[in-house]
């Protein structure tokens, strides 16, 4: 492999990591199912804890 | 500055001629040193180029704390432990990085393998995790569409995908704790 060639075939391959690095910085992170549920599942403890609390002291 | 640094710099701010100088000046050392840890002449030569490739493609993130020559020689290190382990899925002893002639040290170069990790990971991923996450990421492309273009069915790329942030997690673990 001459030098142009080898200087080319090393840009080639810079460039491909590159992008590759790029798309990989920008891909969105992927929310599972499982903590879908847990997420909305502790949301629901918040809001329904105290309100239990607060109807403990009615009745 | 010394005189490698400079010419990342040079490289950094887009002057390509600076890629050759850095070749002129690294490319006989460093696949010296590939041929004691690969014991072949053509694996190390390829080893060597993919080596610059990386640095290239890591050239604007590049920040001169540690000699260019340390850090160069351990990305060539770890893409030759990489090669002998896809062939014998052995753990590899491997020589030191020869002196440099500098102050730094071989552990400042390995924080700095945080940055080239996922370029690590990157540079082993076959042609369709290639292109699913170039087509997922950068282009907008969704599930389906790839699978239409890969002649996959939506779940296949979908399993794809998650293997693909799986292994970039694992690097990015891998990394931290180095």
């Amino acid at each position: 492999m001459n030098h142009d060639e080898y200087l080319r075939g090393i840009i080639l391959r810079g460039n491909e990591l590159e992008l590759l690095d790029r798309a990989a910085e920008k891909l969105p992170a992927r929310h599972t199912a499982v903590r879908g549920i847990i997420a909305a599942a502790a949301a629901l403890l918040t809001v329904l804890l105290p309100a239990a609390g607060a109807a403990h002291v009615f009745f | 500055m010394g005189e490698d640094q400079e010419l990342m710099e040079l490289l950094k701010a887009g002057d390509p001629r600076a890629l050759e100088q850095l070749i002129e000046r690294w490319r006989e050392r460093a696949e010296s040193y590939a041929v004691g840890i690969l014991h072949d002449r053509q694996a190390a030569e390829d080893a060597v180029m993919e080596a610059f490739a990386r640095i290239y493609a890591s050239r604007s993130r590049y920040e001169p704390k540690c000699a260019f020559g340390t850090w160069f020689l351990t990305v060539v290190r770890r893409i030759c432990i990489d090669e002998i382990r896809k062939a014998t899925h052995q753990p590899v002893p491997v020589p030191e990085i020869p002196e440099t002639g500098t102050e730094s040290a071989e552990t400042e170069a390995l924080h700095r393998m945080e940055r080239e990790d996922r370029i690590r990971i990157l540079a082993g991923f076959d042609e369709t995790e290639r292109r699913i996450l170039l087509g997922f990421s950068l282009e907008g492309k969704t599930t389906g569409q790839l699978a239409k273009e890969l002649s996959m069915t939506d779940g296949q790329v979908r399993v794809r995908l998650h293997r693909i942030r799986k292994k970039l997690r694992k690097g990015a673990d891998d990394a931290n704790e180095s």
